[in-house]
């Protein structure tokens, strides 16, 4: 059973950037907007499926006092709270530091700061500098999330922060929203199929119109059939959802084997019409994510595959692996078991 | 050197296990490689994790197992063995 490291709150669409890598396609022209009255309805139910609650966007730092009071609300059925932010809000660094002020007062105990190329177009570097500065001055950790281009130096973004005790966070643009329009060159790309694990997907994300999807990426993208699309808590109780979240084998399975792993257990059945025709070449993991979440025959499969004896040993290995590790696994297949006999094949958790 | 029943079994450090129902789940931790083992292996390993002693596992195996002593006897020695091939067990 899945605890969800933490459950976003998309909080806005709007973001005073455009960033052309955004796959939540904000920008200054994008609505949608949750009101209070859904976050105080949502935050009960949050707390029973995490310890931690994110407020994210678009810029959600944009309704400064709106965040302010709900984390303050959070705070007091013990979430611990986090925020998103772009840094697009700030004009100086006095505004970052009385706004830092006012969160840390709340009870804000994280920051996000994305920063990258994709960013910088929209604002400069010295407001994210500014502003995790104010966050660290006042003893909230801080988080650099930083998206580089494939042909880009990821020590150019980061470098300027490193005098920070901040942690930083690092990944490649997904070829979903409004990345489907940047160059080819921006992507790294795999000839098959790419292995890797996903965390991501322990991390729900609640949209302004009540949508809840597993994970903050291709979740969005899925079809209403698709594990990654959880339902409406506007339409069904959140905690029904949720529960459901942290019930799915599938979900689980994508954090601990990756949809790599479930590509092959998918593949190693007969061709029933399950199998999912693997594309020329894939931009990440959350592209054959949605090609396999996205094909019902496919999650059918793999409902019952995952009930096998030597699907459970596997997933039970790669448990065991990331308590250990405290990484994700990727243990690379079992075999059936015959009596009293040691079976297994070789697996690199890489 | 062959395994006998005189012998005393080690699970070294690096193997960590799992029970998944009536099997186990048995990982390499230096590795990242994983084993299972079904039911009856199931039962020796644990066996074996709690004793060590091969003459008291295949004594307590006899007395849970209605199957002649010397099947189950050849079939905890080729276990042991195919442990200790693949690093999960070693002779004390």
């Amino acid at each position: 059973m899945i605890r969800h490291q933490v459950i976003g709150l998309l909080y806005t669409r709007t973001c005073p950037l455009a960033c052309g890598h955004c796959i939540s396609e904000s920008s200054p022209q994008a609505r949608g907007r949750m009101r209070p009255e859904q976050v105080r309805r949502y935050l009960p139910a949050i707390r029973q499926f995490s310890e931690r609650v994110c407020f994210t966007g678009g810029e959600p730092l944009l309704f400064p006092s709106e965040i302010l009071q709900l984390t303050a609300e959070a705070r007091e059925i013990g979430l611990e709270v986090s925020v998103v932010t772009g840094a697009g809000w700030v004009k100086n660094e006095a505004m970052a530091r009385e706004r830092v002020g006012e969160l840390a007062a709340a009870g804000i105990s994280r920051v996000v700061i994305s920063w990258d190329p994709y960013h910088e177009e929209f604002g400069p570097r010295a407001h994210a500098l500014a502003l995790a500065q104010a966050a660290c001055d006042a003893g909230i950790a801080v988080d650099l999330r930083t998206v580089v281009p494939a042909n880009r130096s990821l020590e150019d973004y980061q470098a300027p922060f490193r005098k920070l005790p901040i942690h930083f966070e690092t990944s490649v643009p997904v070829r979903l929203g409004s990345a489907r329009s940047l160059p080819e060159a921006d992507f790294r790309w795999w000839d098959g199929p790419p292995v890797g694990t996903c965390n991501v997907v322990l991390r729900p994300v609640i949209e302004p119109d009540g949508s809840v999807y597993a994970c903050c990426g291709p979740g969005n993208f899925s079809r209403r059939s698709s594990p990654l699309a959880l339902g409406n808590a506007e339409e069904r109780p959140l905690e029904e959802i949720l529960q459901r979240a942290a019930c799915d084998p599938i979900l689980e399975a994508i954090s601990l084997i990756g949809p790599h792993g479930l590509y092959r257990l998918l593949q190693e059945e007969g061709n029933d019409g399950s199998r999912i025709e693997p594309r020329r070449r894939y931009s990440g993991v959350c592209e054959l994510c949605l090609d396999i979440n996205d094909s019902p025959a496919a999650v059918a499969a793999l409902r019952t595959r995952l009930e096998a004896s030597d699907a459970q040993i596997l997933l039970a290995a790669a448990r065991m692996w990331a308590e250990e590790k405290q990484v994700s696994p990727v243990p690379e297949r079992t075999r059936a078991s015959r009596h009293g006999e040691v079976h297994g094949n070789e697996g690199h958790a890489r | 050197m062959k395994v006998t029943l005189a012998d005393t079994v080690k699970i070294p450090e690096r193997i960590t296990f799992r029970r998944v129902r009536d099997e186990m789940a048995l990982l390499n931790l230096d590795t990242g490689v994983y084993f299972g083992l079904d039911e009856v292996g199931t039962r020796m390993w644990e066996l074996l994790a709690e004793h060590g002693r091969l003459d008291l596992v295949a004594q307590r195996m006899e007395a849970e197992y209605d199957v002649p002593a010397d099947q189950l006897r050849e079939d905890l020695l080729r276990l042991v063995e195919e442990l200790r091939a693949k690093g999960l067990a070693e002779i004390a």
